[in-house]
């Protein structure tokens, strides 16, 4: 820590000129993340011709602001319409989307704009006073401890599908058979492309994605007639007061640890680390059936996390040249085309870079905050246009979004056919949810457990050997046995009168 | 031998080139009034950040200042520059969709990737523009104490490489010094070069097998050590890989390296073709591009080749691949 140093990078972020930038990439972050399709990494592409002129550190502090703006939009869409708006806002559908069709649309997002601010704010402490240690150890998790990480996200899938454990979990084998289609990724053979190579990198998610939450919820609305969101026509703009958020301070500081660890990790980024806090969110609650009804703290996990995730990756990202997320490897070559090269010299050759950094992801976190409460209630009113035209404007979207993942028309017919395989999963309650976090997990599962199989000459134990392995793998058999063992605590403290059990 | 033989043929090819390009180019000049009328497209096969994409963008955008029409960069990224290749070759031959290309899509036409389609045979050169050069290294607390000693070590036991996608270019280029060598190597896939950056510090493989620019700041930082680079000769511009063997003079032919450079689909008329030629000749002579090549360390091999020298230069990349593909049993 070198205060002078901080001192120039707050001076440096706050000259009229950069925080014109912290807040205009902040807005486009915002409004990138809010389209479905076009997630951080396709927001921050675009905006590299901008920055071309800019010189290094206007252009870094806009295009993290920016990266911190999107994990914020893409939530936005995800609790209004159903439709994550990039793939880290996938698991604020679940109990955000059921909010706004209880009238509480307002409340749910700014539950996300509080929970997002605090993730953001919590994570660029950490990246400014502990990324050296952090990125040391996070070298320590390797193959084995992906593996555990995979399995642990996977756990979620029997919690989300809350009427039938059974179709939630063949829903997620679905995922994870399509998420199979592809290359070998340890081979390098084909499997199911039946000789395309359109389908050698496997079916891109988002497409599939957009399709199975965004279309299948039109297809249902239209079907079903039901317009329980516009019948009454009052739709809730009631927001959450700042108190409110003291008592989800538990599950905020453990989001926000969560998403900083996940996002710390090269390999992953804000996607598993909000599946993992709302795993983790379930499993400590006292009310585990209201998760995906609506519950709020489903709201306030993966927002946190996933916001958490963006300044974790960051990390690794400046303390070692290894990018923490897609976001940030794009981060890194926009810093190449600039004639900076990545690597663990980063910090010492730009040493106002981090403070930058940190301030422009500050700005940009308590400018979300401030101006989103403001904005909630013109996002929120979106919801009072008549659901014929809401409708037309989501499948619009969604073949904007689809097409702009590849620039391919492939990936819109991907979208148009699990629009319809979601429609039908979810009229017979299968759940769409567990299908995307298999296509999102089920790779990365394979891709580490065959990896650490290579590695270690096929040694099953190293999963179990190595201590973070271990543990992790612990959580996730506790979390999966949770039910059985509450049960079993709760008979025993029937019985026993008032034994407090902590899990 | 071969490879040396190669710069030769690519040296006296460009210095000959040279020499008569300057009234190639003025009467292509003439005769090419009608294009480029509308902005060209340029195809990159690959994801946005990766080495390929940032090297597209940086001399699209150099290219642009100097022609009427801009070019402009357009990802198609998936199944190792394919699917890129595969658009490119959907559009008309008229000189509007020019394609980057990298040794993935020779590796492809050895490997029958691409089905069909013959990548060698299906498009024409315009120019080679940038060459990397691989560099081993191992981590910093390592046993392997240089080279040789790996070289020791690896005929004893089997040495784990990580690298990226399994039957690409750094899977055959371990292959091909394995076989070299007489080293017994296990190669390590990874999703992503940062992933096999991750894996190498936090010592999950043995060896690290990766690009001179992506390696030499974890040299630089003491993170890792290098063990022999892929070249003929010994890279002096670098303090710090001064002192470092390279294969040819350890003995072993094997200086395979990845390059990056332009075609168009086959049919392309010609003065398009000179055309795109001269204005990325014009490119390649700026300030800006040299010192973006100083910067990502290109610019050690001399790179640039005309379309000719560049065809063979493919041509021989194919036969080096696919001997390496056929001994490893990767192609039957």
């Amino acid at each position: 820590m070198d205060f002078q140093l901080l001192l120039d990078g707050l001076l440096t972020t706050i000259s009229p000129v950069n925080l014109l930038l912290v807040f205009a990439g902040m807005l486009i972050g915002v409004f990138f993340g809010s389209l479905p399709g076009i997630s951080s990494s396709m927001g921050i592409v675009l905006m590299l011709p901008f920055t071309y002129y800019m010189g290094i550190l206007p252009s870094i502090i806009l295009l993290v602001a920016l990266y911190a703006g999107s994990s914020y939009g893409g939530s936005i869409t995800a609790i209004l319409f159903n439709t994550p708006g990039t793939p880290e806002s996938v698991a604020t559908t679940f109990d955000g989307y059921p909010m706004t069709k209880q009238g509480k649309a307002g409340r749910a997002l700014s539950l996300a704009i509080s929970a997002s601010a605090f993730g953001g704010v919590f994570s660029v402490l950490i990246m400014l006073f502990l990324a050296p240690p952090l990125s040391t150890i996070a070298l320590k998790i390797q193959s084995a401890e992906y593996f555990a990480l995979t399995v642990l996200g996977l756990i979620v899938i029997a919690s989300i599908g809350t009427k039938s454990p059974l179709k939630a979990i063949s829903s997620g084998l679905i995922g994870i058979m399509i998420a199979l289609i592809g290359m070998d990724p340890m081979v390098g053979v084909d499997r199911f492309t039946f000789g395309h190579i359109e389908l050698m990198n496997g079916l891109e998610m988002i497409p599939i994605m957009i399709g199975a939450f965004a279309l299948a919820e039109v297809l249902n609305q239209v079907t079903e007639r039901h317009n329980q969101i516009n019948v009454d026509k009052k739709v809730s703009l009631e927001t959450v007061k700042l108190i409110d958020m003291i008592k989800y301070k538990w599950v905020l500081l453990k989001s926000a640890v969560i998403g900083t660890v996940i996002g710390i990790l090269p390999g992953t980024g804000g996607s598993i680390a909000s599946i993992v806090s709302y795993g983790e969110a379930i499993r400590s609650s006292k009310n585990k059936e209201r998760f995906g009804q609506g519950e709020e703290e489903g709201v306030v996990a993966p927002e946190t996390a996933n916001n958490a995730a963006a300044g974790g990756a960051m990390i690794p990202t400046l303390v070692l040249g290894i990018p923490g997320s897609p976001t940030t490897a794009i981060i890194l070559a926009a810093l190449a085309l600039q004639g900076l090269q990545p690597g663990p010299q980063l910090m010492s050759d730009q040493p106002l870079m981090l403070y930058c950094i940190f301030f422009s992801m500050l700005i940009a976190s308590v400018t979300v905050f401030i101006g989103g409460r403001i904005g909630v209630k013109a996002f929120a009113a979106i919801l009072k246009l008549p659901y014929s035209i809401l409708g037309t404007l989501i499948v619009l979207l969604s073949m904007v979004g689809s097409y702009a993942v590849g620039n391919s028309m492939f990936n819109v017919w991907i979208m148009f056919l699990f629009g319809i395989i979601g429609y039908f999963m979810k009229k017979y309650h299968f759940s769409p949810a567990a299908l995307i976090l298999g296509l999102v997990l089920g790779p990365m599962m394979e891709e580490n457990l065959r990896r650490q199989l290579l590695v270690t000459n096929g040694d099953y134990l190293s999963f179990i050997t190595r201590p973070i392995s271990a543990v992790i793998l612990l959580f996730a058999i506790v979390a999966l046995f949770y039910p059985v063992i509450a049960k079993a605590v709760k008979n025993r403290k029937n019985s026993n009168g008032d034994v407090s059990s902590n899990m | 031998m071969k490879k040396r033989f190669l710069l030769s043929v690519m040296i006296i090819g460009s210095l000959l080139l040279a020499a008569c390009s300057s009234s190639q180019s003025s009467a292509g000049n003439k005769g090419n009034k009608d294009y480029p009328k509308r902005p060209i497209e340029l195809v990159v096969p690959f994801g946005e950040g990766s080495a390929s994409d940032t090297f597209a963008r940086k001399y699209a955008e150099i290219m642009s200042k100097d022609m009427d029409q801009p070019l402009q960069p357009v990802n198609k990224d998936g199944s190792g520059g394919l699917v890129g290749m595969v658009y490119a070759h959907g559009q008309a031959n008229d000189g509007y969709t020019v394609l980057e290309v990298t040794p993935s899509h020779v590796i492809a036409d050895v490997l029958g990737t691409g089905k069909n389609m013959k990548f060698l045979e299906e498009f024409e050169p315009i120019a080679r523009i940038q060459e990397d050069i691989y560099v081993l290294s191992v981590p910093a607390n390592s046993k392997i104490k240089d080279f040789d000693n790996l070289v020791k070590m690896g005929k004893e036991k089997e040495i784990s490489f990580a690298g990226v996608s399994p039957g690409g270019l750094d899977d055959l280029t371990l292959n091909a010094l394995a076989d070299a060598t007489g080293m017994k190597v296990k190669f390590v896939p990874y999703g992503s070069g940062s992933e096999v950056k991750a894996a190498v510090l936090g010592g999950e493989v043995d060896v690290y097998l990766d690009k001179l620019i992506n390696t030499v700041n974890y040299i630089k930082d003491g993170k890792v050590r290098p063990m022999v680079v892929l070249n003929d000769k010994r890279i002096t511009q670098i303090d710090e890989l001064k002192d470092t063997p390279t294969t040819v003079e350890k003995g072993y032919d094997v200086t395979i390296g990845s390059w990056r450079g332009f075609v168009v689909k086959k049919g392309t008329p010609q003065e398009v073709k000179d055309y795109l030629l001269e204005q990325v000749k014009k490119a390649y002579e700026t300030e800006e591009y040299k010192k973006f090549n100083e910067d990502s360390l290109t610019n050690i091999r001399d790179s640039f080749l005309e379309p000719e020298e560049f065809k063979k230069a493919m041509q021989e990349d194919y036969k080096v691949f696919d001997k390496v593909a056929k001994q490893t049993g990767l192609k039957k």
